[in-house]
C-alpha cells in the first residue's frame, strides 16, 4: 500500500510538507529560542533576516516563532473538528447506508436538518456561549460538518450492500457486525480518507475565521487567525505579519487536500492494482500505412471484387497504449464484406474482435488507435477521415449497436425525442415528419404500439425492447453497414433469437451489410453468411458459415465449436474443452499463438510466423496442420 | 445416488415488497433434490430461479411454503444462523467479480468460511492450498487480490470457497453465464467431477437450456414465478411438453441452423402482459386457447415422474399441441460437428 502512496509524488511531497509543518508546530518549545510573547520594541515591523527568519511584528516579537507557537492551538482545533465530524458521520452513514430501512430515514431526516443550518451563524453563538471553552466549540463545529460526509458514506455503503460478496458473506455466517467491518468499511475507506482530509481543511478555516473575529486565543498569545487579523492591521508598513499566518493557512490546507487525494488512490489501487487516475498518453501523430497489404494475411478466397466489396480491411493493426508501453491486440488483419453480406467475428473474449469492430466504425477507446493498415469504406479511407467527413461517414455509413441495450440508451430521453433527435440531424426535417417517421422506425423493429413506446424512457422498457429501440435508432440514418458488438450477450435465450431474427429481416428489406461479433458460436450461426474466427489478435479461419462450421479446419475453431453443451452427444462424458486461456495481447509468440494450447502443436508450429491458407474454396485458416474433413479433433478435457 | 433427499422445496412463495403492493417473485415451487443430485431450474430473467435459489440459502424472506434440509425445517430465518454454521449449504454466485470482495486478498475470503472457532490458522490454509489444486489454481493465488483473476479463476476461486465447509449441497446460481464459451466449459466439468468425488447435491440456476440440461438429473421449467414444467432432465431438453419449454428449446442457440427457422418465429417475448388469474404464460402462448386466460392450469403428473401445468396436455398422447408448422417446417438440426473426445 504504501508505495502506491509514494509512486504519487505530489502527494509524498504534500505528506513530507505537512509532517515537517506539524512536527515543527508541536516542537516549537525546543525549536525556537524566544517564547511567543517575548517583545522587542526596537525591532517593530522587521522584514526577514537571519535573525529573524520571516521578520517580526509590530511588537518585535518573532513571527516564526508565533506561527509554530499559534499553529499549536489552531492545528489541535482542525483535528477536533475533523476526528468528531468523522468519528460521528462514518458509523451513521454505514448504518444508514447498509442497514436502511428505519435507520437510514431517521439518519437522512436528521442530516437534512443539520444540512439545513447556516453554519457560520450557530458557529457565532456556539463560539458566544463557549468562548471559554474552544475545544468544546470545536466539537460542535464538527458535528455541524458531519452531515455531508454522512451522506458520502452512506452511498459509498449502500453500494456495497447489494454486492454479491456481501451475500457470500452471510451464506457463510459472519455476522453483522463482522460483515461490516470486514467488507463494508475497507470499501468506503477511500471516501472516508478523502471526506477527513477535506473536513480538517474546512475546520482549519473555521478556526482561523473565527479567531479573526476575535473567538480565538487572546492576546498576546498566538494563533494563526489572530496573527492573521493583527497582520491586516499593519498591512501598509509590513505585509510580513499577514503572510507569515496567511502561508502557514495556505500551505497547511493545500497540502491536506493533495495528501487525501493520494490516500484514496492509494486504498483503491491497491486492490484495483491499476492506477485510478488516467495517465496521459503521449500525442503522436496516427500512422496511417495505407500501403498495399502483406502477404501475412494471405489472399482472401472468393472475395467481391475491390469494386464490388463495401468494406475492405487490409491489414489493419490496432494498438492500445497504457503507461507509455504499446501493447497491439489487432495485427495485420483482412476483412472484406460485400454489400448485404452478414458477416460474423466470433472469438474468446481478449481476441480483439471488438477492437476490430471499434476500427471500423472509428469508435476506439481512448489509448487506442490504428496504428498500420487501411480501412476502406465504398472506396473511401477511413482511417483518416477527420471533422464533417467523419461525421458523414458514421452518420450515413456505419451504425453501431452496443452489447447494453439498457445503457447504450441516454436515460434522460424518451425514446421518440431520442430517435426523433438522430432522424432530425442533418435531414432538415420538420417536427411532424420527423415524428412519422420515428414512429415508422419503431414499427420497423417490430415493437407493438410504436405510439406508446415513444413516449417511454429507457428505464420503462425491458432489455429486448430496449435492444430493438437501439436497432432502430441504428437503422434510422439508413446505413450501408451495421455493425453489431455482442448485441444479445445481455438478453434472454427467447429474446435473443427474436433479435437475431429482426436483424436477419432488417437485412433483407434494407439491403443493408452486417457485421456481427460474438463470442457465441450459436449465436454467429443463427444469421450470419460468412464467418471470421479470430485468436490472438489475428484470423486464424474464415470461409462460409456452413463450411466453418461443419467441416472446422483450424483446431481453435474444432475446439469453440465442441466446448459448448449443446454439441455434446452424451452428457455423461465431461465436455471437451480448451486448455489454458487466452495469451494476453503482448505474449504473443513468432509462430503460432495457438499453439501452447493446442493438440496437434509440432516444433514447425513455434518456429516462424503461419501464413493463411486456402483448405477449400472460400475456407482459408491459419494452420499448418489443419484438420481435415472427416478428422477428429482431440481435444482435451482438462480438470 | 442415493432415495433420501436433502432439500425438500414444498409450496415455497416469495413476495416482495414494491411499495404498499406485494409482487409475488414466486409462487408454490416445490421439488426435491436427493444426494448426489443435481436439480435444474431453469427459465428467463423474472422468472423467480435466482430467488428460489435466495431463498434456500436464507438470504430473502419466505412467505409461504417449506424448505426442509436434511429432515429440518430451516424456512424460517432463526434456522439459518445454525445451518451456516454448520456450512452445509453453500453458494456459487453469477458474477465472479462481484461475489468476490475485491479489497481483500483471496485467502481472507476463503478464510471467512471457517467460522471463528474451529481449525486453526494453519489447517484453514493448508486446507485452502489443498482446495486450489483440486480446483485447477496454482497456490499462489491464494494471496493475490481478485482484481489480478480472470473470471475463470475466480469461478474457480468461488468454487474452493464453497467447499471449504465441506457442504453437502451448493447452490449454483448462473455460474458459468459471465464466463466464456471454452472456461464455461472448464468450469462445469470441474463442478461435475467434484459432484462425483463428494456426492454433493447441486440446485443449478440457468437461463440456457443447454448448460442446465448438461448438469442436471431433473429440471424445473420456470416462467414468472411458477412451475410450468419439470421432469427428468432429456425428457424436458429434448422432448418438452409445455410449449414455454418448447419456445426455450428453439430459442437455444445451436452452431447450425436453417435461417427459414429463424425468421419465422413471431416476437413473442413482447406480449408479456401480467396475468392474474389464468396461466401466466397464455399471451405469449401459441397454442393458448379461451381457458388458458381465466382458469389456472392443473397440475399433470406424465408417466415418467414429470409435471406439466398446461391446460393443453394430453395425457394419453403424453404431449402438448404445436402451433401450426410452417410449411415444409424441418426440425431444427443439430449436428454435433466435432465429436467430443476425452483422453
Amino acid at each position: 500500500m504504501a508505495r502506491q502512496f509514494l509512486g504519487n509524488r505530489l502527494a509524498t511531497g504534500a505528506l513530507i510538507v505537512l509532517a515537517a509543518i506539524v512536527i515543527a508546530c508541536a516542537a516549537a518549545p525546543v525549536l525556537t529560542s524566544s517564547g511567543p510573547t517575548d517583545t522587542s520594541l526596537g525591532e517593530s515591523l522587521q522584514g526577514p533576516s537571519a535573525r529573524h527568519l520571516l521578520g517580526t511584528d509590530q511588537l518585535g516579537r518573532d513571527l516564526l516563532t508565533r506561527v509554530l507557537f499559534g499553529g499549536r492551538s489552531t492545528l489541535l482545533h482542525a483535528l477536533i473538528v475533523s476526528l468528531v465530524a468523522v468519528g460521528v458521520a462514518v458509523p451513521l452513514g454505514i448504518v444508514a447506508g447498509y442497514v436502511g430501512g428505519w435507520a437510514d430515514r431517521v439518519i437522512a431526516t436528521v442530516t437534512d436538518i443539520v444540512m439545513s443550518l447556516p453554519a457560520m451563524i450557530v458557529m457565532l453563538v456556539v463560539m458566544t456561549a463557549f468562548s471559554e471553552h474552544l475545544p468544546v466549540a470545536m466539537a460542535a463545529l464538527g458535528l455541524i460538518l458531519a452531515p455531508p460526509i454522512v451522506r458520502n458514506v452512506r452511498g459509498a455503503a449502500l453500494a456495497v450492500r447489494n454486492e454479491l460478496f456481501i451475500d457470500a458473506a452471510k451464506v457463510a455466517g459472519l455476522s453483522k457486525g463482522r460483515i461490516v467491518f470486514r467488507h463494508v468499511f475497507p470499501r468506503v475507506l477511500g471516501p472516508i480518507l478523502v471526506q477527513a482530509a477535506l473536513a480538517t481543511a474546512l475546520g482549519l478555516q473555521f478556526a482561523v475565521g473565527l479567531s479573526f473575529l476575535g473567538f480565538g486565543a487572546q492576546p498576546p498569545s498566538p494563533d494563526w487567525g489572530s496573527m492573521i487579523s493583527e497582520g491586516s492591521q499593519v498591512l501598509n508598513s509590513s505585509p510580513w505579519p499577514l503572510l507569515a499566518g496567511g502561508i502557514a493557512l495556505g500551505l497547511v490546507s493545500l497540502t491536506l487536500v493533495l495528501v487525501g487525494d493520494g490516500l484514496r488512490d492509494m486504498a483503491v489501487e491497491s486492490w484495483t492494482g491499476s492506477p485510478s487516475r488516467r495517465r496521459r498518453r503521449p500525442a503522436r501523430p496516427p500512422v496511417m500505412v495505407s500501403q498495399a497489404p502483406r502477404s501475412q494475411d494471405g489472399p482472401e478466397t472468393e472475395k467481391p471484387a475491390p469494386d464490388e466489396a463495401l468494406l475492405v480491411v487490409r491489414g489493419l493493426s490496432v494498438a492500445f497504449t497504457t503507461g507509455g508501453t504499446e501493447r497491439k491486440v489487432v495485427s495485420d488483419l483482412n476483412l472484406t464484406i460485400a454489400p448485404g453480406e452478414i458477416v460474423g467475428i466470433v472469438g474468446e473474449s481478449g481476441c480483439g474482435k471488438s477492437s476490430v469492430s471499434r476500427a471500423v466504425s472509428r469508435l476506439l477507446a481512448s489509448g487506442g488507435e490504428i496504428v498500420g493498415g487501411s480501412i476502406r469504406f465504398a472506396d473511401k479511407d477511413v482511417a483518416s477521415l477527420k471533422g464533417e467527413d467523419l461525421y458523414e461517414y458514421r452518420r450515413h455509413s456505419v451504425s453501431y449497436v452496443a452489447q447494453d441495450p439498457m445503457t447504450a440508451l441516454d436515460p434522460s430521453l424518451r425514446v421518440g425525442v431520442l430517435l426523433r433527435r438522430i432522424v432530425q440531424a442533418g435531414e432538415g426535417l420538420s417536427r411532424r415528419a420527423a415524428d412519422a417517421r420515428v414512429l415508422e422506425l419503431l414499427a420497423q423493429v417490430q415493437l407493438p404500439d410504436p405510439a406508446a413506446v415513444a413516449k417511454r424512457y429507457p428505464h420503462e422498457l425491458s432489455g429486448g425492447m430496449a435492444q430493438r429501440v437501439g436497432i432502430a435508432r441504428a437503422i434510422a440514418t439508413k446505413p450501408r453497414l451495421l455493425i453489431a458488438d455482442e448485441p444479445t450477450t445481455a438478453l434472454d435465450v427467447t429474446v435473443q433469437a427474436e433479435i437475431l431474427g429482426l436483424l436477419r429481416s432488417l437485412q433483407q428489406q434494407l439491403g443493408m451489410a452486417v457485421l456481427l461479433v460474438s463470442h457465441d458460436w450459436g449465436v454467429v450461426a443463427q444469421i450470419c453468411d460468412r464467418v471470421v474466427v479470430m485468436y490472438g489478435g489475428e484470423v486464424v479461419e474464415r470461409g462460409r458459415l456452413e463450411k466453418v462450421a461443419r467441416e472446422p479446419a483450424h483446431p481453435y475453431t474444432a475446439a469453440l465449436l465442441a466446448c459448448r453443451p449443446s454439441s455434446v452427444v452424451d452428457d455423461d462424458l465431461p465436455l471437451p474443452t480448451i486448455l489454458g486461456s487466452v495469451l494476453s495481447p503482448g505474449e504473443w509468440p513468432t509462430g503460432c499463438r495457438f499453439a501452447a494450447r493446442c493438440t496437434h502443436r509440432t516444433e514447425s508450429c513455434d518456429a516462424a510466423p503461419i501464413p493463411v491458407s486456402a483448405v477449400a474454396s472460400a475456407h482459408d485458416v491459419r494452420c499448418i496442420h489443419p484438420l481435415r474433413d472427416g478428422d477428429s479433433t482431440e481435444v482435451t478435457a482438462d480438470v | 445416488m442415493s432415495d433420501t433427499p436433502v432439500l425438500e422445496v414444498s409450496g415455497l412463495t416469495v413476495e416482495y415488497r414494491r411499495g404498499r403492493k406485494r409482487v409475488p417473485a414466486v409462487s408454490d415451487v416445490s421439488f426435491s433434490i436427493r444426494e448426489g443430485e443435481t436439480v435444474g431450474l431453469v427459465g428467463e430473467s423474472g422468472s423467480g430461479k435466482t430467488t428460489i435459489g435466495r431463498a434456500i440459502l436464507g438470504l430473502v424472506p419466505v412467505s409461504a411454503g417449506s424448505i426442509v434440509f436434511d429432515g429440518h425445517d430451516v424456512t424460517g430465518p432463526a434456522h439459518h444462523a445454525r445451518r451456516r454454521e454448520e456450512g452445509q449449504i453453500r453458494a456459487v454466485f453469477q458474477d465472479p467479480y462481484s461475489s468476490l470482495n475485491p479489497s481483500l486478498p483471496v485467502a481472507a475470503s476463503l478464510a471467512e468460511e471457517c467460522g471463528t472457532g474451529g481449525r486453526s490458522r494453519e489447517a484453514t490454509f493448508a486446507r485452502m492450498v489443498d482446495l486450489f489444486e483440486k480446483v485447477g489454481l496454482p497456490s499462489t493465488v491464494v494471496s493475490s487480490y481478485p482484481g489480478r483473476l480472470s473470471g475463470g479463476q475466480r469461478q474457480r476461486v468461488a468454487i474452493a470457497r464453497a467447499l471449504m465447509s465441506d457442504p453437502r449441497l451448493i447452490i449454483c446460481d448462473e455460474p458459468v453465464s459471465a464466463l466464456d464459451v471454452s472456461v464455461q466449459a472448464q468450469v462445469l466439468n470441474l463442478l461435475r467431477q467434484i459432484q462425483r468425488v463428494r456426492s454433493l447435491s447441486y440446485c443449478f440456476v440457468g437461463h440456457d437450456l443447454d448448460v442446465v440440461r448438461y448438469m442436471s438429473d431433473w429440471i424445473v421449467v420456470l416462467y414468472r414465478g411458477h412451475v410450468l414444467e419439470d421432469g427428468p432432465a432429456r425428457t424436458v431438453a429434448q422432448s418438452p411438453r409445455h410449449p414455454y419449454t418448447r419456445a426455450l428449446v428453439a430459442a437455444s442457440p445451436h452452431p447450425v441452423v436453417s435461417p427459414e427457422d429463424i425468421a419465422t418465429r413471431p416476437p413473442s417475448s413482447l406480449n408479456a402482459a401480467m396475468v392474474t388469474t389464468g396461466c401466466p404464460f397464455a399471451p405469449r402462448c401459441p397454442v393458448a386457447i379461451d381457458v388458458c386466460w381465466t382458469e389456472r392450469p392443473p397440475v399433470c403428473t406424465a408417466p415418467d415422474g414429470g409435471k406439466v401445468a398446461c391446460h393443453r396436455y394430453d395425457p394419453v398422447k403424453d404431449t402438448t399441441p404445436t402451433a401450426e408448422p410452417a410449411a415444409g417446417g424441418s426440425p431444427v438440426e443439430v449436428p454435433a460437428p466435432v465429436a467430443p473426445r476425452t483422453r
